[in-house]
């Protein structure tokens, strides 16, 4: 400290000024200089004691502010990296244990918690990449003026950019077709200003664009993150295309299926209207029964008029209650041992409920009404079509007695006929005979007597008689002809001809050239046949017998006429005139008179019906002194 | 009307048309065949000469006719009935009956052939063809025709 010198005033005054100057130092702010003290210790050296002890002091706190201000300043330090989020730093503790120690305690527990905090975010962060990476839906982030700033593989999948394509590109560059452009920017633009949005947090339907410049139809939800330089808007972009197209499909199946459904239910129930009106609207009394107790299980309309039972009635009975006594028994055996099914089961009797016991004809048809087996019956009510069926077999009964009596009558008219010509010929026959006999007797016996006149009458006598004796017998084979049955066989017309002219020769000689064709075989009643050439050819002969060289030509045509063969007998004798052609085949009709040629007239009436007998066809030309042909026609063997 | 009853009948005509009666035997006279011919007009007659009953009651009845010509169409009994009668009884069964007709009727030929008669002839209604027809009958049946065994 001070040395010990002689204390002079001068001495002191130094001292004294040294003190003031001390003062003034540590006013500064110096601390670091001392003033000298003397072992005197006067009062002056206790002043200066006293200053140095002071400046001691004042240098003591000096460095105690000093170490609180580093202290404080290292907080700070670490303050400021946790705003940086660097949270790996610590602050450093003394062992005051002071307000500055519990600080930074504070602070470093907060530090650790945000290290741990955000350490767990960025584990997040690096989950939600993985699962942005990997999301099959397009993960799109965009910033609020609309840029790109995240693009996941899935984006690039749908959307066909690739992430560096797509990144820090304008969202509606990209994916939003130019119709709804300006939908989105505005709809960004409100959001911004007023924060009001339709679509975010929403699940909505979208359509995007696709790098190739298709369009896809996609689920688009946005969310946003507001964040220290603005809103973040993630949006997740799900391509529904195909759902969308299969849901249209499923749609469009649905609505068909609906509207099948629906035509369906109207076809039903118009079926059932047409089952209804089927069942109700017609005159034919329908119900349906159950095949337990054959009860009624309903009626139509028809079924209450016809029988007079109500429908209430009816309802409540049975099918054997509408059946009489008689065929009760008969009812339900038939259906024990026969279900009947879709058919006609035939006629039964049904007794209507003022008793009338009507005849029914029976459809029937098994079906399920109900959920029970039953039985539609149709009803046909025959009653009046049997009656009017059995009128009718009376009648037919009727008639058929009346043809049988008529034919009978006939029969025996016939026989009457026959008899009636038999017994003519008979009596006839007989005074004929007596005629002649007796004119011959009269000759015989008294010719010598009789003068020659006497003769002649007689002879008239039997010419006449003679003659009718010819006009009877044609009479009764034309007679004959009406009743004749055919008796065809085969046969060779030249060979009768031939007899028809061997026997004519016996009776007449015959002058005429006769010319004969080949005639060939025929299908025929001979006998008849015969009988029409011996007509014929006699007619022939007779009527050529006048002219100086008679001829007849008995032939064969060479075409058909309606698939039969035209024979002819030809003769150039005195002809007919075709204005008397009617009477030609009349029965007794002649056109010469019994001087000129003889005759009954019955010939060609008979060759006429002998010929139509066998369907053939008859008929002549002639001429006047020429000649004449027949004709007739014969069917084909 | 008992006639000579010794006589034996050859020719029984039965014939009701007295013209028809008068040519045939006009006819079997030329032949000399009426000697022992008896006519009767109607079946009737026939039946009760030949079975000597009604107006020939107790007619004694020596011998048959060797032929009986029968007309069929006759007044009373005809010609038919009196062919059964003379051939369901034994005395006459086996009588020769040659019916002399003009029917020409099917059912009258067949009737009588069944009945057994032993000739049909129809009655030609030409004259001469009579006379020649009756004559042919005479001669064969009287002439040629051995008569059956008479054991009366």
């Amino acid at each position: 400290m001070a040395n010990k010198t002689p204390v002079t005033a001068r001495t002191k005054t130094k001292r004294i000024q040294a003190i003031l100057s001390k003062l003034s130092s540590l006013a500064e702010g110096d601390y670091e200089s001392y003033l000298p003290v003397s072992d005197d210790l006067d009062g002056l050296d206790a002043i200066a004691a006293g200053v140095n002890a002071l400046g001691e002091s004042l240098k003591a706190k000096e460095k105690a502010s000093n170490e609180q201000e580093v202290r404080i300043n290292k907080l700070i330090d670490v303050l400021l990296k946790y705003t940086i989020m660097d949270f790996s730093m610590r602050c450093e503790m003394s062992d005051r244990e002071d307000e500055l120690d519990a600080l930074a305690a504070g602070l470093n527990t907060l530090g650790e918690e945000l290290d741990y905090a955000i350490r767990q975010l960025k584990q997040g962060e690096a989950k939600l990449s993985k699962i942005i990476e990997h999301a099959p839906d397009a993960v799109v982030v965009i910033n609020q003026e609309g840029i790109i700033k995240t693009w996941n593989p899935a984006a690039e999948k749908i959307f066909g950019w690739q992430e560096t394509e797509a990144t820090e590109k304008p969202l509606h560059e990209l994916l939003i077709p130019d119709r709804y452009r300006r939908q989105h920017q505005e709809g960004l633009k409100r959001f911004l200003d007023m924060g009001v949005s339709k679509i975010l947090d929403k699940t909505i339907e979208m359509p995007a664009c696709r790098k190739d410049g298709t369009e896809i139809l996609s689920e688009l939800t946005i969310s946003h993150v507001k964040q220290k330089d603005g809103y973040m808007f993630i949006a997740f972009l799900r391509d529904i295309s195909e759902r969308k197209k299969a849901e249209d499909e499923i749609r469009q199946l649905n609505n068909t299926l609906e509207r099948r459904v629906e035509e369906r239910t109207l076809e039903l129930l118009e079926s059932e209207q047409k089952y209804k009106l089927l069942f109700d609207c017609t005159p034919l009394p329908k119900w349906i029964i159950d095949l337990e107790e054959y009860r009624f299980q309903v009626v139509n309309e028809a079924a209450v008029k016809h029988y007079g039972y109500s429908r209430e009635e009816f309802l409540s009975m049975t099918a054997v209650d509408i059946r009489p006594e008689s065929e009760r028994e008969k009812f339900l055996n038939f259906n024990r041992t026969f279900p009947a099914q879709d058919q006609n089961i035939g006629i039964w009797k049904h007794q209507k409920k003022d008793g009338t016991i009507i005849d029914v004809e029976l459809s029937v048809q098994n079906v399920l009404y109900n959920g029970k087996k039953c039985r539609l019956v149709v009803v046909n009510d025959v009653t009046e079509k049997l009656k009017a069926h059995q009128e009718l077999n009376r009648i037919n009964e009727k008639l058929e007695q009346m043809v049988e009596q008529r034919t009978s009558q006939l029969q025996n008219a016939n026989r009457e006929m026959e008899a009636f010509t038999y017994s003519v010929s008979h009596d006839l026959r007989a005074p004929l005979r007596a005629i002649n006999g007796y004119a011959q007797m009269l000759t015989e016996d008294w010719n010598t007597i009789l003068p020659p006149e006497g003769l002649r009458q007689l002879n008239s006598i039997t010419e006449n008689a003679t003659r009718m004796g010819q006009l009877i017998d044609d009479l009764l084979r034309y007679s004959r002809l009406g009743k004749a049955e055919l008796n065809p066989t085969s046969f060779d017309l030249n060979g009768i001809v031939e007899e028809v002219i061997n026997e004519l020769k016996q009776a007449v000689a015959i002058r005429a050239k006769i010319k004969i064709q080949e005639l060939g075989n025929v299908i025929a009643d001979h006998i008849l046949i015969r009988q029409v050439y011996m007509n014929l050819v006699d007619n022939a002969l007779k009527y050529s017998s006048r002219k100086s060289e008679p001829q007849v030509e008995i032939g064969v045509n060479d075409h058909l006429i309606h698939g039969k063969r035209v024979y002819y007998v030809k003769d150039n004798g005195v002809g007919f005139d075709m204005k008397y052609y009617d009477k030609m085949f009349g029965v007794f009709q002649r056109l010469h008179n019994q001087e000129e040629f003889e005759g009954t007239g019955v010939g060609l009436a008979i060759v006429k019906r002998i010929i139509t007998l066998h369907d053939g066809q008859v008929w002549a030309n002639g001429v006047l002194n020429e000649g004449a042909t027949f004709f007739f026609t014969l069917k084909l063997n | 009307m008992m006639e000579n009853e010794s006589i034996a009948v050859d020719i029984l005509l039965v014939e009701d048309n007295p013209y028809d009666a008068e040519m045939t035997i006009r006819a079997l006279r030329k032949k000399n065949l009426t000697n022992s011919l008896i006519h009767l007009k109607n079946g009737a007659e026939a039946i009760d000469f030949l079975f000597g009953t009604g107006d020939y009651e107790g007619r004694k009845i020596s011998k048959n006719p060797k032929v009986i010509l029968l007309d069929l169409k006759m007044p009373k009994l005809d010609g038919i009935q009196v062919l059964s009668a003379i051939r369901k009884d034994e005395r006459t069964r086996e009588t020769p009956v040659v019916v002399l007709t003009s029917s020409r009727e099917d059912p009258d030929i067949r009737e009588c052939y069944r009945l057994g008669v032993n000739s049909y002839i129809v009655k030609p209604v030409d004259f001469d063809k009579f006379i020649e027809a009756v004559s042919s009958i005479g001669l064969y049946w009287l002439l040629l025709n051995q008569p059956p065994v008479d054991d009366r």
